[in-house]
């Protein structure tokens, strides 16, 4: 019974953290903190209650209530249900979401309208737990335009026409994509009925694709063209990169937690639990995704190359980064659903580190660009450690979460319809060692800079490393390894993973 | 109970009328003091009705012991417990807000020159929302009628406590409400003649029984284009944009919230009560469908356009009202398929409520933004967020509702227009839907955003420099009477957000006293 | 009788509608004030004019029709309705007038007003966009 007030409650915590923060002044620094750090942690610790439950016992907490009426009498229902994917994804958001919020602190101490970012960063929890909970297409659809909404004012957080540029651009995309999902589900409802997510498929849809394939073909397009803006696939990248202007903690959680992982993750229960992969398969229209996906991971890869600011560098790495998780769920076979779903993870705490230490760089040492970043490991050493083992696992280097990620979808590739996906793989790893290692030798063993030629960095004396920075950065770092390392144990995210895919091909 | 709900019916007319008449004898404050308890009082006999319609009853009172066709009756079906627990959400908000901010009331000439705030408000307020209560629970056109024109009487003369500028603006308006109004009257009085009677329920009986169906599409026409003038359906809204953004600050909300919707009730007791001739009209429900999403994609590019933001606003109004009319051709195709008609028009009336509360909201804002800063001018508003945060995000929440982004109950109308559509094959009202989304968003967010921005320089912004008299005074401090009035604001945000969630019970409570 | 009277009411709904119409067309393209307001009130009267003939007639014919039915016959709702529109028309007109009285005024008391551009000019230029 508890059990299944519990989602909503989950959800509810981050709306009241962002109720109580909005109105506090900006002086209330430490109050501030203090019920946004409390607000995270209950949330990570009520996700790992809801584990041993959810995965262990097989159970499904589940709240709903009627929300739109339909013609027939019966309303449409929100629904807020913890299934392991749902779990999955929650469990990813809570724990960044904490360590964003220290680092949040850190990075925004003594800068104007923190009340209003930090509100609107609970709200940004909020509709990402909420999506990842939501039981239907529509409490879907809802929790993905509140976040649409709800991130626009921490992108444009800075006010200065460049963040409002890149705000504009952002919720251009975004709004557009929405409304492509909305068509796409109000269109999907009107022909297969109110469509509840369920493992393997809804039957309903499964009758639709049997009945009129083209149609639910066309509809499938739809949702995955709304989904892709979000989840950067190109061609409907180009908001990501814009949206850099925004602050390191917003970046941090646009990339790993909120906004693109709530693309990518729309797109595997789209696939996984709307058509269902059988029937998406047999629609024929995974394979085109595919073909997307591949060229998306090619062409970020490329793109990050060519970026000399580091920031820049980590969004193109990130619209390549995600779409490994398409890949993954359109290669059709268990092992590369695996590998996806797990990567939907691991790509967060990875790349999380890499923006909490991009942030600290340009905190500390003043370093935007990637040539400034020359000596940073003897200024900087702890920073440095961390951000070398977030590129070695964006590289996919063992022992590092990445390498799990993509060994598994390896072998999910040779197991498919589609081995050549291997290569794409290969050469987006080199790709990824081009882009990565030269960055990391820099810092490494790159020269000083001259004190003379360049004021800011004065020569290679150590720069403080602010704790409140800091702790988070190396607290995914060490998760990476971590996760990298304990792949086997229960409860371990590949475990869950592979019960996921199961799940699917169930 | 019944006897509570009965008077209930009878007095939300008649307590805001009586406080009018009463409100002119006393002086200034003890008007914003009566005021603000007749709109809670009305606002508390508002539950009782609403709470007994939930129950699937449509109450019915007989005034003074006469039946139809003279007498006057008043009911509450679902339409009007929905239009009345709306009305009543918004009134006490604004009457709250008008006490607490008089200057928001308009300006008057006194002999020292023009000073904020106009006494005049409170009794043409009241009597206004008299009036929407009547038009809400009136089972026969000629109380409608009735209703109608102290609605438009009073909105006229609330236009004009705006100062100079709002005569030229409410004048314009005079003209077209009371063309509007006649032409609805040659309706009442040609249905009135064919069926002898002007009751809703016995003119429908007496229409059926009818051969010819000539004279009942005349007279459904007639009360179609009139009532088209007084809701500023395209191409008849020229006047809304002038008076809505020339009309004090309180003043703008309830004529974009609710006066504009006492027509639009009317248009729906016509269309889907009175005059049984759907199969009929159908070339005029066509008609009115395609001028509706002309409406909305002329409305949105033109408040694109706009460099103030209550002319910006405005032009959503005029947006927002296309959406109703794109509805019609949906709502009468009932012969043809069963889902469509009460999908439509329960969409009807939640984007109509919707808009409501998030329209009220959005100018109440602008308003008071116009006030404080004695400019609605887009560029001079940069970087008012910082000090007005609790405005900018009411504005943002009553943007999503006007956008029609979850959840709100826009998105609820909109949801339930676009499976009304895709059920009737109707895909290029899920177009113009989708193109009037994506237009809304482009222009709430090109009045909204600026203001989000850091200030430029020292507050430049704040100094109506000009020396017009008519010029409010300077963004100084804040009052904390005019905090709370923030706050109210506020409210009507959430309110956008939290109606959001009734869609169904909505569309549940239509279903009492459906013709 | 009965055809010369049935005769009457026709030729009223003609007038009528021909001050109708005449008011309508003579307020859409009249721009002095005081004229519109009086092309208002000549609209207003062709109306009323045609409810009256318009009750005169339904008596005759579906005088029947009402008394079935319990009605108090159409001739007394169409009355009633004549005479609060009259009374209507009458409060607009009244409005109407002391606007103008104003804006007039303001217009005299002001001499060119070269101030702020007023809300209705701007709507004036909306027009043409």
């Amino acid at each position: 019974m508890v059990n299944d007030l519990l989602p909503l409650i989950l959800v509810l915590l981050s709306v009241s953290v962002a109720v109580v923060i909005f109105p506090l002044p900006e002086q209330a620094a430490r109050l501030r903190s203090t019920v946004n750090i409390a607000g995270a942690v209950t949330k990570v610790v009520l996700v790992m209650l809801l584990v041993p439950v959810v995965v262990a016992e097989g159970a499904r907490p589940e709240f709903s209530i009627p929300f739109l009426p339909t013609g027939d009498g019966e309303a449409i229902p929100l629904v807020l249900r913890v299934d392991p994917l749902a779990l999955f994804f929650a469990g990813l958001s809570a724990l960044l979401w904490l360590l964003t919020t220290i680092y949040a602190i850190g990075y925004l101490k003594g800068k104007p309208n923190r009340s209003r970012f930090f509100g609107f960063f609970s709200l940004c929890v909020a509709a990402t737990v909420g999506l990842s909970f939501s039981g239907n297409l529509i409490t879907f659809l809802v929790f993905y335009e509140l976040l649409t909404l709800v991130t626009y004012p921490l992108v444009a957080h800075w006010g200065d026409e460049k963040s409002l540029q890149a705000a504009k651009l952002y919720m251009r995309y975004a709004l557009g994509g929405g409304v492509a999902v909305l068509i796409g589900v109000v269109w999907l409802t009107m022909e297969a009925g109110p469509v509840d997510f369920a493992e393997g498929g809804a039957a309903d849809v499964a009758e639709l694709a049997a009945t009129s394939p083209g149609l639910a073909a066309l509809i499938f397009v739809l949702l995955i063209g709304g989904l892709g803006v979000k989840s950067a696939l190109v061609p409907l990248h180009s908001w990501l990169p814009a949206a850099m202007v925004a602050p390191a903690p917003v970046s941090a959680l646009l990339h790993a937690v909120a906004v693109v992982k709530a693309g990518v993750f729309g797109i595997v229960r789209v696939v996984d639990d709307v058509y269902g992969i059988e029937v998406a398969w047999e629609l024929g229209v995974l394979t085109p995704l595919l073909v997307i996906a591949s060229f998306t991971v090619i062409y970020g890869s490329y793109q990050a190359l060519r970026q000399s600011e580091i920031k820049k560098r980590l969004a193109f790495s990130t619209v390549s980064q995600v779409s490994y998780v398409v890949l993954g769920v359109t290669m059709f076979s268990m092992a590369a659903t695996a590998g996806g779903v797990v990567h939907l993870v691991h790509q967060g705490i990875m790349k999380i580190t890499l923006f909490f230490c991009a942030g600290l760089f340009a905190e500390a040492m003043g370093a935007h660009k990637i040539s400034e970043l020359r000596g940073a490991g003897r200024r900087m050493p702890w920073t440095s450690v961390a951000f070398t083992i977030g590129a070695f696992g964006m590289i996919g280097l063992p022992p590092t979460a990445g390498f799990i990620s993509k060994w598994q979808l390896g072998l999910g590739a040779l197991e498919s319809p589609h081995p050549w996906v291997l290569a794409v793989l290969v050469v987006s790893s080199l790709l990824n060692a081009a882009y990565f290692l030269p960055v990391v030798w820099l810092i490494w063993f790159g020269e000083t800079p001259d004190p003379e030629t360049d004021d800011d960095a004065a020569g290679g004396t150590k720069v403080r490393e602010p704790a409140m920075l800091l702790v988070p950065a190396v607290c995914t770092a060490v998760i990476t390894v971590g996760v990298g390392v304990a792949a086997s144990l229960t409860f371990a995210p590949l475990e869950i993973a592979r019960f996921i895919a199961e799940g699917v091909f169930s | 109970m019944t006897e509570l709900v009965e008077f209930s019916l009878g007095a939300l007319v008649l307590l805001p009328l009586l406080a009018a008449a009463v409100v002119m004898l006393i002086g200034h404050t003890a008007r914003r003091v009566l005021g603000v308890v007749t709109a809670v009082v009305t606002a508390g006999f508002t539950v009782p009705v609403v709470a007994t319609v939930a129950d699937g009853d449509a109450p019915e009172l007989v005034l003074g012991g006469f039946t139809a066709p003279l007498g006057i009756t008043l009911r509450g079906d679902g339409l009007a417990a929905v239009f009345l627990a709306g009305t009543a959400l918004i009134a006490v908000v604004l009457t709250v807000f008008a006490a607490l901010v008089p200057a928001a009331t308009g300006e008057h000439l006194t002999p020292s020159g023009w000073r904020p705030g106009h006494p005049g408000f409170w009794p043409l307020w009241l009597g206004c929302w008299a009036g929407l209560n009547g038009v809400y629970v009136s089972g026969d056109l000629f109380n409608l009628y009735v209703g109608l024109e102290l609605v438009g009487l009073t909105a006229v003369a609330l236009v004009a406590l705006g100062g100079r500028k709002s005569w030229d603006p409410a004048l314009r308006y005079l003209f077209i409400a009371v063309l509007g109004s006649l032409l609805f009257l040659t309706g009442v009085g040609l249905l009135a003649a064919v069926t002898g009677t002007l009751d809703i329920a016995q003119a429908r009986a007496v229409l059926e029984e009818v051969e010819d169906p000539t004279a009942g599409l005349l007279a459904l026409s007639l009360m179609t284009v009139g009532l088209g003038m007084k809701i500023a359906l395209v191409p008849m809204h020229r006047w809304l944009v002038p008076a809505h953004s020339a009309a004090p600050a309180v003043v703008s909300p309830i004529l974009s919230g609710l006066v504009i919707k006492a027509g639009l009730v009317i248009l729906l007791r016509v269309w889907l009560w009175a005059v049984p001739l759907v199969a009929e009209a159908i070339w005029l429900a066509w008609l009115l469908g395609a001028l509706g999403a002309i409406a909305v994609l002329v409305g949105s590019v033109l408040a694109l356009r706009q460099d103030r933001l209550k002319p910006l606003v405005a032009y959503s109004t005029i947006a927002q009202i296309g959406y109703w009319f794109l509805a019609f051709p949906l709502l009468v195709t009932e012969h043809d398929d069963a889902g469509a008609a009460p999908g439509a028009y329960s969409a009807i009336v939640a984007l109509a409520v919707g808009h409501m509360v998030a329209k009220g909201g959005l100018f109440a804002a602008a308003g008071y933004l116009k006030l404080r800063f004695g400019t609605d001018e887009i560029a001079r508003l940069r970087g008012a967020g910082a000090q007005y945060p609790a405005l900018i995000l009411a504005m943002g929440a009553c943007a999503v509702g006007l956008i029609g982004l979850p959840v709100s109950l826009g998105f609820a109308g909109k949801w339930q227009l676009a499976t009304a559509a895709v059920g009737a094959q109707q895909w290029w009202v899920v177009v113009v839907i989708a193109a009037g989304t994506l237009l809304a968003a482009g222009y709430l967010l090109r009045g909204i955003a600026p203001l989000l921005l850091q200030a430029p320089q020292e507050s430049d912004h704040q100094l109506p420099d000009t020396g017009d008299e008519t010029a409010p005074a300077a963004a100084g401090s804040k009052t904390r009477a005019e905090g709370a009035g923030e706050l109210l604001i506020l409210l009507l945000g959430v309110a956008t957000i939290g109606t959001g969630f009734l869609g169904s019970w909505i569309y549940d409570l239509l279903g009492v006293g459906l013709w | 009788m009965l055809e010369l009277g049935f005769d009457a009411i026709t030729w009223y709904l003609v007038i009528s509608t021909a001050v109708l119409m005449f008011g309508m067309v003579r307020l859409l393209l009249v721009r002095d004030l005081v004229a519109r307001l009086v092309a208002l009130d000549v609209t207003g009267l062709g109306v009323l004019l045609m409810l009256v003939a318009l009750a005169a007639r339904s008596s005759d014919e579906t005088g029947a029709q009402a008394a079935e039915t319990g009605a108090a016959g159409p001739d007394a709702v169409l009355q009633a309705l004549v005479i609060t529109g009259l009374v209507i028309a009458v409060a607009f007109t009244g409005l109407g007038a002391v606007l103008i009285r104003r804006i007039e005024g303001a217009k005299d008391t002001e001499g060119s007003d070269s101030g702020e551009e007023s809300p209705s000019t701007a709507g004036e230029r909306d027009r043409d966009d």
